[in-house]
Parts: C-alpha cells; sequence; structure tokens
C-alpha cells in the first residue's frame, strides 16, 4: 500500500511536468472507480464515459493546484462528481437505477438448494428497496458500500464533509431499513 | 445495522456495473494534441481546508478540451532586435514551407506509377490524400461508419475543441453526431435527402458533413484515392479545398499506432474537403463538384 502511495506520487509529479503516459497510468488505475461514480450519478453509461473523460482531462489541466502529497483519488472523484452532475439531466429520461446482480451467479432457483436460492432473494430484495431511496441515500449508500469509497473519498464526491457523510449515511441506512421491512 | 451494513458489502460483491471504457489512451491521445499544460508549481503550501483537497480544483472553469491554433506570430517583445528575429523566423518558416511543398510535388513526379501509394496532398491538417493503383480488395460501404454519439449542436459545440461551421439553406441537420475518438473530437452531421442531394449508399444519407480541428488531428483522417478517381485542389473564396470524385477509401489511423487497418475505413464516393482555420470540413454525398461548392460557401457560425 504504501509502495503504491508512492508509485503514485512519482506518477504525479511527473504528469504535472507534462509526462503524458504517467498520466495515462494514473487514468488506468482510476478509471474504473472513476466511471462508477459516474454511472451511480448519471445512471447513464454514455453519459458515465462522457463525464470521466472530461474530468480527467480538466484534472490533468488542474494538477498545478493539487497539494503534492495529498491522496489523489479524493480530489479526482470530486472532479468527477462535478462532472457527472453537469450531465445529469430530467429524471424521467433516465433508466431506473439499473444494477443488477451478476447473471451467472444468480442461481437457477429451482434447482439450488433452499438457503442459497433465499440468499439470492434477499439480494435481490436489498437491491430492490436501494433502488427505491430517494438519490441522497442512494449516492451515500452506493459510494460507501457499492463502491467501497472511503468515508474522505465519499465527501469529496458528495461535495460535503466528512461528519455529513456519517450522519446522512447512519440516515439513509434507516430508511434503508424501512424499506426492506415495508417489503416485509 | 451492523447486520444491513454486512449484506450491503455482500451486496456489492455482487454488482454488475456497466464494463468501464478504456479511457487512458483517450485522454492521452486528446492531451497529446493539446497544447502543453502549464503546471505553475505552488511555492507556498496552501492552508489546509477540511481534510479533503482544495475544491477549487474540482470545479474548473469550463475551457475547451483542446486550445485554438498555436500562436505562428512571434510575440511583441520589446527591444529593437526583437521585431527583426521574428520575421526572419517567418519568412524562415515560410521558406521551409515552400521546400516542403516543393520536395513533395517532386516526390509525387518521381515516383514510378507501379509504387504502392503516393502521397499526393499536403496541403490539408486534418486528412492526407494517398494515389493508389487500386484500392483493397476488402473494402466495404459502411452507412453510419464512426458517426459518434448522437448528440445535439447546444450539447456538442463546448465539447468541440474548435468552433463548428454549419452549412445553410438545408433540411436538417436530422442528425447530429460527437466522436470522442477523434482528437480534439469531431462533429458530424447528417443531412436528410433533398433536391440536389440524392441519398448516398456509402454513407445512407443526403449529406454528411464531418467537421474536424486540423492542429489537433493532424493527419487522422485520410484518403485512398484509385487511378480512376479524381483529385482537385483549388479555392473556394481564397480557402483550399480539394474534391475527389469517383470511389476511393475513406480510414483514420489511430494515434496509438499511426498504421493502417482495413477495419478503419470505409468505401467513399464524392467528397470536398475545406480548410477553414482550424477547421476542416469534409462534404460527402452523391453530388458533383459545383453542388459540393455551393454549400461549402454557405459554411457559417
Amino acid at each position: 500500500m504504501a509502495g503504491e502511495t508512492i508509485a503514485e506520487e512519482s506518477l504525479l509529479t511527473r504528469a504535472r511536468e507534462g509526462d503524458v503516459r504517467a498520466y495515462e497510468e494514473l487514468v488506468e488505475r482510476h478509471q474504473e472507480t472513476a466511471f462508477r461514480v459516474a454511472w451511480l450519478i448519471t445512471r447513464s453509461s454514455a453519459d458515465a464515459e462522457e463525464a470521466v473523460q472530461d474530468a480527467f482531462l480538466k484534472a490533468y489541466r488542474a494538477l498545478g493546484r493539487f497539494r503534492a502529497g495529498a491522496p489523489f483519488r479524493p480530489w479526482l472523484l470530486r472532479i468527477v462528481a462535478n462532472e457527472a452532475r453537469n450531465r445529469r439531466v430530467a429524471v424521467v429520461r433516465r433508466e431506473r437505477l439499473a444494477l443488477r446482480l451478476h447473471e451467472e451467479r444468480r442461481p437457477a432457483v429451482a434447482g439450488a438448494a433452499e438457503a442459497e436460492a433465499l440468499a439470492a432473494a434477499e439480494r435481490e430484495a436489498l437491491l430492490a428497496a436501494a433502488a427505491r431511496l430517494d438519490e441522497r441515500d442512494r449516492l451515500v449508500i452506493g459510494a460507501r458500500f457499492f463502491l467501497g469509497l472511503s468515508e474522505a473519498e465519499t465527501a469529496a464526491t458528495l461535495g460535503v464533509r466528512r461528519g455529513t457523510v456519517k450522519s446522512r449515511l447512519s440516515r439513509a441506512l434507516g430508511r434503508l431499513r424501512k424499506e426492506i421491512e415495508r417489503d416485509g | 445495522m451492523a447486520e444491513l451494513q454486512q449484506r450491503l458489502a455482500e451486496l456489492a460483491e455482487r454488482l454488475d456495473f456497466p464494463a468501464t471504457p478504456p479511457l487512458a489512451a483517450r485522454v492521452g491521445d486528446e492531451l497529446r494534441a493539446a497544447e502543453p499544460p502549464a503546471h505553475p508549481r505552488r511555492t507556498t503550501p496552501r492552508p489546509r481546508r477540511g481534510t479533503t483537497d482544495p475544491p477549487r480544483a474540482a470545479t474548473p472553469r469550463p475551457r475547451p478540451v483542446t486550445p485554438g491554433p498555436r500562436r505562428t506570430t512571434p510575440r511583441p517583445r520589446r527591444g529593437a532586435q526583437r521585431p527583426r528575429r521574428g520575421a526572419t523566423r517567418m519568412r524562415l518558416a515560410l521558406l521551409v514551407v515552400l521546400a516542403a511543398l516543393l520536395l513533395a510535388a517532386g516526390a509525387v513526379a518521381a515516383v514510378p506509377a507501379t509504387r504502392h501509394a503516393v502521397l499526393e496532398l499536403l496541403g490539408l491538417r486534418g486528412e492526407t490524400i494517398e494515389r493508389v493503383p487500386r484500392l483493397p480488395e476488402n473494402a466495404r460501404a459502411k452507412p453510419a461508419w464512426r458517426l459518434g454519439r448522437p448528440t445535439t449542436l447546444a450539447a456538442a459545440r463546448p465539447r468541440l475543441s474548435f468552433a463548428p461551421l454549419l452549412p445553410a439553406g438545408l433540411a436538417g441537420p436530422n442528425g447530429v453526431f460527437l466522436n470522442y475518438g477523434t482528437p480534439g473530437r469531431s462533429l458530424n452531421l447528417t443531412y436528410p435527402p433533398q433536391p440536389g442531394l440524392p441519398r448516398s449508399r456509402f454513407t445512407g444519407v443526403g449529406l454528411l458533413v464531418n467537421e474536424l480541428n486540423g492542429h489537433a488531428a493532424p493527419g487522422f483522417y485520410g484518403k485512398m484515392v484509385p487511378r480512376d478517381a479524381r483529385i482537385e485542389r483549388f479555392g473556394i473564396d481564397g480557402r483550399f479545398a480539394v474534391w475527389v470524385e469517383g470511389l476511393h477509401l475513406f480510414f483514420y489511423k489511430p494515434t496509438t499506432d499511426h498504421t493502417f487497418h482495413i477495419g478503419h475505413s470505409r468505401l467513399a464516393a464524392n467528397a470536398l474537403l475545406v480548410q477553414r482555420g482550424n477547421v476542416m470540413v469534409r462534404l460527402e454525398g452523391k453530388f458533383d463538384k459545383a453542388t459540393a461548392t455551393a454549400i461549402a460557401r454557405t459554411l457559417g457560425r
């Protein structure tokens, strides 16, 4: 982990000096998380792709303002989230939260063990309940649990303070629990 | 609550996110096509606010992705000798360009006809034209090839590295596409068949307008033109233009390897190329030179 940080700092230093190849490596490292963050916000693969590409370009041009030694990912994710928010248009045009479970991991209910089938159904129900939450709740849960972002990264993505992430997440989990109970 | 969090963490492992597009090469291409950025290092550390890094960088002012053309004239400087040095540089640059054109003309004349490809033209920044004995046998017509992502003009404008030019007096466009795969990005407009613009079997539309930043994407697109097709260089209101009449191959060379591949090409028929500042406009359709020229004359912002 420490080695990775050092390597990332070295890439950042080179990118700041205009080394595009070093920056490409940084893009390679962070593109998946960046794309998923943008996708959670836009709920459109095309918009997310555009947002992330533009965000990486803007981040490169803003590298001179990036504080050396600070973690790069939260800084980058904030730019990505801003770009994604700029692209978010009327919700009516958007697909429903289209997160799905891996197709290949869905058990064929008829032939699967009862416990496994039950667990799969519970996961489906949990995902459906999360999808029914409002955007604020969905984003904080999505960032923390589905994307595995740290509190600092979630704060940067949502444009709030770390303390707000904690309280927002706590309330979102409470509402999620109620959604699940409503499903019975 | 802990149990719910545990279930969410388990759920995350089974989520099927959309595939992440490969962005590194695309971002790198755009950056290489653009001016080298200035990354002034801060001399004094910025006071730390909160726990995350500066939000100023997170809300950068919108800027064109690729800056405009490089400054070709010397900056005004102080001192009596500077302007003369600039003028000398200008003259030198002009001589170099002239020499390159003469060399190219000489090369075209000197290369035997049997040679596989001859560089025919150096005049357009965004597109090269090669004369070839014959087209590759596996060349195919591919209507709607590489148009890009459907969008609107209003949405496309801020994402382009150039100000697009639009033909006037036509019905349409009925399609606006932004192609992120071209350095500096390219804009494609489709116009439906209409009087004077019948449907082309190569594009599937009446008129296809393809625009790109010739400075950002030098030689990105190209044409292979067989001997029986016509290439004519001429001027439209003082601007350089090339008319290609007859079946030819339209292709692009990815900036990653700069090599031709048949998969990156399609058959095309008549096309007019016009250079307007940093914008290279390509008009393609089943029409003659006079029609294409008349459309090119209406191009405006």
